[in-house]
């Protein structure tokens, strides 16, 4: 009897070692960047674009930027072709966009950067590119449930883990041909759940899918919002405001839709100065007479 | 003359013969000209071809046809130089000030050049005030008391400036040769 309690109270320590050892799991966060595809070496190594020139309606193209370095995607190839489909579906509304072309990740190679997008517009006869970004942390966190697992039944039926899943996914929108960005847009999601020991691993792939699924959403609204800015940023002649790339948008016709440009008007200022001549002629006429 | 083309050219569409930067790179170099014809308001095209025309008037009556002829050829060139070579960011351009400006510039110093002071005076004056203006423009990029234009139209003080400038050699230029 003295040896059976002496065995219990020396395996609740290890019981607990066991049970912090399979609730807690470090946060995990994954990164993917347009940034980082189309500047590898630093977007001080890039020449500014000085001017955009868009002939409607305009074909773009849509993919997820590759992977900063091998790891993995926390979304299969599917689910990542589901949600470009979702996104390319909402900008098709759009009656300036002739075309869009949902470019297999396949297609764009690590730190290829425009020359890796001017191969994709040769091929596809693209002018504009989307490229997604993501940037995704879980975080699991032990709760006073996961006391439960000390017992033979807690860890199959009680999910004492918490997890949080925040998702933030970026879409950048560049011409392809003057290498400008014209606009870009953002999208976030938090997911939150619960998990068990067992299942902690499929439920953090559920959460990082879902996480996905919402961020979309949010980024579809964000997209539309920016598409219009940028259509009503266009009429004024420039990108996005004074600094920024001229640009100027031509419809199926060949004829320009957008008042850009300059002129030499001649103001106040100048009527003044002609004024001052007209009185230096009118007093030299008197002083000859 | 110039402002006779304009009126001519204001049967045409101002869209096919506006300077277009696109469509210059893509043949069609004759708007590096016709868009120093067109105008983008009614009041930008009476200001601009007003001052061509009183300018224009003065200087033939006063005989400096010839000059007056070079001088507008000048302020034509440096107006497309300015334009196409030393604006990348403008795609699109109109007006005729650039010309204009050589001839203001042009009758300011013929004024300023006689003898009597108080004619010497205020032409200097408008001249320093003409130039100092488009200086000051092209150098800090505002423009200063700028008429009404269209969205997205901006003025280009730099063509006021080079067109200033360019009449302002034109007639040191023809002095010395006169002198000389």
């Amino acid at each position: 009897m003295r040896h059976r309690i002496a065995l219990f109270f020396l395996s609740l320590p290890l019981l607990a070692w066991a049970a912090g050892c399979t609730g807690t799991l470090p946060p995990t966060r994954r990164v993917n960047s347009a940034l980082d595809f189309l500047y590898p070496e630093g977007v001080t190594a890039a020449e500014p674009a000085s001017e955009v020139v868009l002939k409607l309606p305009v074909r773009v193209g849509l993919a997820f930027a590759p992977n900063r370095h091998d790891q993995p995607d926390p979304i299969t190839e599917e689910q990542k072709q589901r949600l470009l489909a979702r996104v390319a579906a909402a900008f098709k509304e759009h009656q300036a966009i002739g075309h869009l072309e949902v470019v297999p990740t396949a297609y764009l190679q690590r730190g290829g950067s425009f020359a890796n997008l001017e191969q994709i517009r040769g091929l596809l006869g693209l002018d504009l590119m989307v490229l997604l970004s993501y940037d995704q942390s879980q975080f699991t966190e032990s709760t006073r449930a996961s006391w439960t697992y000390l017992t033979v039944v807690g860890p199959l039926l009680i999910e004492g883990e918490k997890n949080d899943t925040r998702t933030v996914m970026d879409a950048v929108v560049y011409d392809v041909r003057s290498r400008a960005l014209l606009f870009r847009a953002a999208g976030e999601s938090t997911v939150k759940g619960r998990s068990s020991p067992l299942n902690v691993d499929r439920k953090r792939r559920t959460h990082a899918a879902e996480g996905f699924d919402k961020a979309t959403d949010s980024l579809i609204d964000s997209l539309n919002t920016a598409l219009a800015q940028f259509e009503e940023q266009a009429k004024t002649g420039t990108v996005q405001g004074p600094g920024t790339p001229a640009i100027a948008m031509y419809n199926a016709k060949g004829e320009r839709i957008t008042a850009t440009g300059g002129g030499g008007a001649m103001g106040i200022t100048e009527l003044i100065a002609a004024a001052l001549l007209g009185f230096s002629l009118l007093v030299r006429r008197r002083s000859l007479n | 003359m110039i402002a006779a083309l304009s009126a001519m050219a204001a049967l045409l569409p101002a869209a096919a013969l506006e300077y277009d930067r696109i469509r210059v790179g893509e043949g069609e170099a004759w708007r590096l000209l016709t868009g120093e014809l067109v105008h983008w308001t009614a009041r930008m095209a009476v200001f601009d071809l007003g001052m061509l025309l009183a300018l224009g008037i003065w200087l033939e009556l006063r005989g400096d046809r010839r000059i007056a002829a070079v001088a507008l050829v000048s302020g034509t060139a440096l107006t497309v130089f300015a334009v196409h070579a030393l604006s990348p960011g403008l795609l699109v351009y109109r007006g005729s000030s650039g010309a204009a400006s050589a001839l203001f510039v042009l009758a300011a110093v013929r004024i300023a050049d006689s003898s009597d002071r108080w004619s010497r005076v205020p032409a200097t004056a408008a001249m320093l005030l003409f130039l100092g203006k488009a200086a000051f423009e092209s150098f800090t990029g505002q423009a200063l008391f700028a008429g009404p234009l269209p969205e997205g139209v901006r003025v280009v003080p730099m063509v006021h400036l080079l067109g200033g400038l360019g009449g302002l050699a034109i007639t040191r230029c023809c002095n010395r040769a006169g002198s000389g």
